[in-house]
C-alpha cells in the first residue's frame, strides 16, 4: 500500500462513488464528512515510509511512491501535517453543506477536488501541478454553476483565466532547465520570471485576473463560491510555496520577492478599497476573499532573503524562518473558519430575503439576527479585528511586513481600513429600521448552532491563539527539508 | 517529400479553420472546424512525437467535438438558443443566409485576425530563436492557433464558444509543448483537459435546463 493510493486514488474513488448516489443527499453530506476525517486521522496515526504496527496486528509499511505512466507521485511523512490540513478542512466545509442548502454536488466535487489538490502537492516533477490544478478547477465548475443555474459569466471567466496559466507554468517549467544550466543568462531569467509571475497571477486571481471572484458572489452559491476562492488559491499559494523552496536562483532574484509583495499589496488594497464601496454583500466577500490571497502573497514576501536576520537559516533561496514561514501556515484556520460562517450567514440571508443588495436586506438583523451577527464577526475577523481569530496573525504579519517595507503596510493597512468601513456600513444597513422591525430570529435550529459554533471558533482563536497558532507555525517544519 | 508537404498543409488547414471559427456563428460548423484542426495539430505534434502518442491529440480533440455537438443535438432548447441568438445579435427576424453562418461585425473579426497572423509571422522565427527545439513551422502553427483562440476568447460570451476558443488555445498550446515534453503522463493529463473542457463546455450547454438538484 503506498500513501498517494490513500490519500488520493481512495478520496478520487469516494467522489466518484458518492457522485453515483448523489439522490441521497443526507447520506453523500454523512459519508463525505467522514471519510475526510478518516483520512485525517490517518494522516496524524500512520507514518509514512516507516513500520508500524496496527493495533497491535502485522507490522504495516506505507509506501510514499505511487507510479503512474512513469512519473512519481510521492507523499512523504512530512507532508501528512499537510494532509490533516486538507481533509479537516473539507471535512469542515462539509460540515455545512447541508445547513446550507448546497447543491448534492458540493461534497462528492469538493472530496474530488481535495484528492487531486493533494495529487498536485505530490505529483514529480512538481510543475505538473499546474496540469492538476487546472483539472481541479474544471471539476469546481460543477459547483459554481449546478444544475438549474442559467448564469455562467464568473465560471467561465474563472475557468479562461485557470486554462491560460497552466501552459505559462509548463512552458515556464521547460526555461528553468536552461536557467540551471547557465544561471548567468539574464534575458533568460527575464523571460522565466515574466512566463512565472502572468502564470501565478492567472492561476491566483491577482489583480487584474480577479474579476471572476465577485461576478461569482452574485451568479452563484455563495456556500459553494466561498469553498472554491479558499481551496483553489489556498493550494496555488502552496505550490508558489514549493516553487520559490526548490528554485533558488528564481528565489534569489532580488525583484521576485519585491514583486510578491507589492501584488500582495496591491490586492489587499484594491479588495479593501472596492469592498467600502459595494453595496452587495455577496460582493464585500469576494473582495475580501480577494484580499485574503493577498494577505497569503504579503506572508510570502516576509520570507526574503534579502531582510532575513543575521544567522537566519537560508536554504534554497528563502527565508526559512520558522517563525516567518508560520505566518503563512497560521493564516489557514482563520481564512477557513472566517469565510465558512461568512459564506453560510450569507446563504441564509438571500434565501430569506431573496437577494444580498443593501436595498433588500434593510434591517435584516431584527428577522435573522445570527446570521447578521455573523456576517458582521466574519468581516471583521478577517479585517483583523482585535480579539477575532484574524487578529493575532495579522499582528505577526505586519510586524514581520513593517520591518521591510513601511509603505507597503501602510498601504495594506488601507485595505484593511475599507473592508472594516464595509463591516460598518454592513452593520448599519442590516440595523436600518423598518417599519416591519421587531426582535424574532427566523433561522432554523441547526443553522442558529452551526453559526454560534462559528462565533466561537473566531472569537476562541482570537483570545486564546496560543492554543492553535503553535500547531500551525509547525507546519512550516516541512520545509526544513530538501524536498517538502 | 510527403514529409516536408504535410506541415505545410497542416499550416494552412489550420489557418482557415481556426478563421473559419472566428467569424462564424454556426454551431455545426465551428464543430466540423474544431475536428478539421485537430487534424492538423496531429500533423503538427507528429513531427515531434511518436505517431500512436500524437494520435492520442487527434482522438481526444475529435471526442471534444462530438461531445460538444452531442451536447448541442441532445438538446431542442440548446439548440434553438444557439441557432436564434448569435452573439448579442437580438434582431433575428429577418436573416439572411449568410448572416445566419456568419458573425456580425466579421471585417472587424477579420482585421484582428490579420494583426494576429502578423505578429505570430514576426513572432515564430523568435520563437524558434528563445527554443532551438522546436521547428519555425511548429512554432508557427502553435502561435496561430494559441492567437486566434485568445482572440475568439475575446468576442464571445457564449460557453459553447467560449470553450471552442480555449481548446483553440489550448491546442496551439500543445503544438508547441509537444516539441519540448514526451512524457506519457503529461499527454493523458493534457487529453483529460481537452475532454474535460469539452465536458464542462457541454454541462454549461445544458445546465440550464437541468433540474435543479437542490
Amino acid at each position: 500500500m503506498s500513501a498517494p493510493l490513500i490519500w488520493i486514488v481512495f478520496p478520487g474513488i469516494v467522489a466518484g462513488l458518492l457522485y453515483i448516489i448523489r439522490r441521497w443527499r443526507g447520506a453523500i453530506n454523512i459519508i463525505g464528512i467522514l471519510v475526510a476525517i478518516l483520512l485525517a486521522i490517518l494522516a496524524w496515526r500512520m507514518p509514512i515510509g516507516e513500520s508500524f504496527s496496527l493495533a497491535g496486528l502485522a507490522a504495516i509499511k506505507i509506501d510514499q511512491s505511487l507510479f503512474i505512466f512513469g512519473r512519481r507521485f510521492i507523499l512523504e511523512d512530512n507532508i501528512r501535517s499537510i494532509l490533516i490540513l486538507i481533509y479537516l478542512g473539507v471535512a469542515f466545509w462539509f460540515g455545512g453543506a447541508s445547513v446550507s442548502d448546497s447543491d448534492r454536488l458540493f461534497v462528492p466535487v469538493g472530496l474530488g477536488m481535495a484528492a487531486l489538490l493533494t495529487a498536485a502537492i505530490a505529483v514529480e516533477p512538481f510543475l505538473f501541478a499546474a496540469l492538476i490544478i487546472e483539472i481541479t478547477a474544471l471539476v469546481s465548475i460543477l459547483i459554481l454553476s449546478p444544475p438549474g443555474s442559467s448564469k455562467h459569466r464568473g465560471a467561465l471567466r474563472f475557468l479562461t483565466f485557470q486554462t491560460m496559466g497552466m501552459p505559462l507554468i509548463l512552458i515556464a517549467g521547460w526555461f528553468l532547465t536552461g536557467v540551471e544550466t547557465d544561471p548567468s543568462d539574464t534575458d533568460l531569467i527575464l523571460r522565466v520570471t515574466a512566463l512565472i509571475g502572468l502564470g501565478f497571477a492567472l492561476f491566483m486571481a491577482i489583480f487584474p485576473f480577479h474579476s471572476w471572484i465577485p461576478i461569482l458572489t452574485e451568479e452563484t452559491h455563495l456556500y459553494a463560491a466561498a469553498f472554491v476562492f479558499f481551496i483553489i488559491p489556498q493550494a496555488v499559494s502552496l505550490f508558489l510555496l514549493i516553487f520559490l523552496s526548490r528554485l533558488t536562483w528564481f528565489s534569489a532574484a532580488p525583484t521576485v520577492f519585491a514583486t510578491i509583495r507589492i501584488m500582495g499589496m496591491l490586492m489587499v488594497l484594491i479588495g479593501g478599497i472596492w469592498a467600502a464601496f459595494q453595496s452587495h454583500l455577496g460582493r464585500i466577500m469576494g473582495y475580501a476573499a480577494m484580499m485574503e490571497i493577498g494577505f497569503a502573497l504579503l506572508a510570502l514576501s516576509v520570507l526574503d532573503p534579502g531582510f532575513a536576520a543575521e544567522g537566519s537559516d537560508i536554504v534554497q533561496g528563502i527565508n526559512l524562518n520558522t517563525p516567518l514561514l508560520g505566518i503563512f501556515f497560521a493564516q489557514f484556520l482563520p481564512r477557513l473558519i472566517g469565510l465558512a460562517v461568512w459564506a453560510l450567514a450569507l446563504v441564509i440571508i438571500r434565501s430569506r430575503l431573496g437577494d444580498l443588495k443593501f436595498d433588500a436586506v434593510q434591517g435584516g438583523a431584527y428577522s435573522l439576527p445570527i446570521a447578521a451577527v455573523s456576517v458582521v464577526i466574519a468581516t471583521f475577523s478577517i479585517a483583523g479585528m482585535p480579539l477575532l481569530a484574524g487578529f493575532p496573525v495579522r499582528v505577526a504579519l505586519y510586524t514581520a511586513l513593517v520591518e521591510q517595507s513601511l509603505l507597503i503596510t501602510l498601504l495594506s493597512l488601507i485595505g484593511v481600513a475599507g473592508l472594516l468601513f464595509a463591516g460598518f456600513r454592513t452593520l448599519a444597513i442590516l440595523l436600518r429600521k423598518t417599519e416591519l422591525n421587531g426582535w424574532h430570529s427566523t433561522e432554523k435550529r441547526s443553522q442558529i448552532l452551526l453559526l454560534i459554533f462559528g462565533w466561537i471558533i473566531l472569537i476562541i482563536m482570537g483570545i486564546l491563539p496560543q492554543f492553535f497558532l503553535p500547531a500551525l507555525t509547525e507546519l512550516a517544519g516541512i520545509f526544513g527539508s530538501p524536498v517538502p | 517529400m510527403s514529409s516536408e508537404i504535410l506541415p505545410i498543409v497542416a499550416i494552412i488547414l489550420l489557418s482557415i479553420t481556426s478563421l473559419s471559427m472566428l467569424i462564424t456563428t454556426d454551431w455545426r460548423i465551428s464543430i466540423v472546424l474544431i475536428s478539421l484542426q485537430y487534424v492538423a495539430v496531429f500533423l503538427l505534434v507528429a513531427i515531434s512525437w511518436p505517431l500512436q502518442m500524437a494520435a492520442v491529440k487527434l482522438v481526444a480533440g475529435w471526442m471534444a467535438g462530438a461531445i460538444l455537438g452531442m451536447a448541442v443535438i441532445s438538446s431542442p432548447d440548446v439548440r434553438n438558443r444557439l441557432e436564434d441568438v448569435p452573439s448579442g445579435d437580438k434582431s433575428n427576424g429577418n436573416k439572411s443566409t449568410w448572416s445566419t453562418f456568419v458573425q456580425k461585425g466579421s471585417p472587424f473579426h477579420l482585421l484582428a485576425a490579420g494583426l494576429v497572423g502578423i505578429t505570430v509571422y514576426y513572432l515564430a522565427p523568435q520563437l524558434s530563436e528563445w527554443i532551438p527545439e522546436i521547428r519555425t513551422i511548429p512554432a508557427l502553427g502553435g502561435l496561430i492557433l494559441l492567437g486566434m483562440g485568445l482572440l475568439k476568447l475575446g468576442f464571445t460570451d457564449q460557453p459553447l464558444m467560449i470553450i471552442l476558443g480555449l481548446l483553440t488555445a489550448l491546442a496551439g498550446f500543445e503544438i508547441i509543448y509537444a516539441t519540448l515534453e514526451n512524457s506519457v503522463l503529461v499527454a493523458g493529463l493534457l487529453a483529460v483537459i481537452n475532454l474535460g473542457l469539452a465536458l464542462v463546455g457541454a454541462y454549461l450547454l445544458i445546465a440550464p435546463d437541468m433540474e435543479s438538484t437542490e
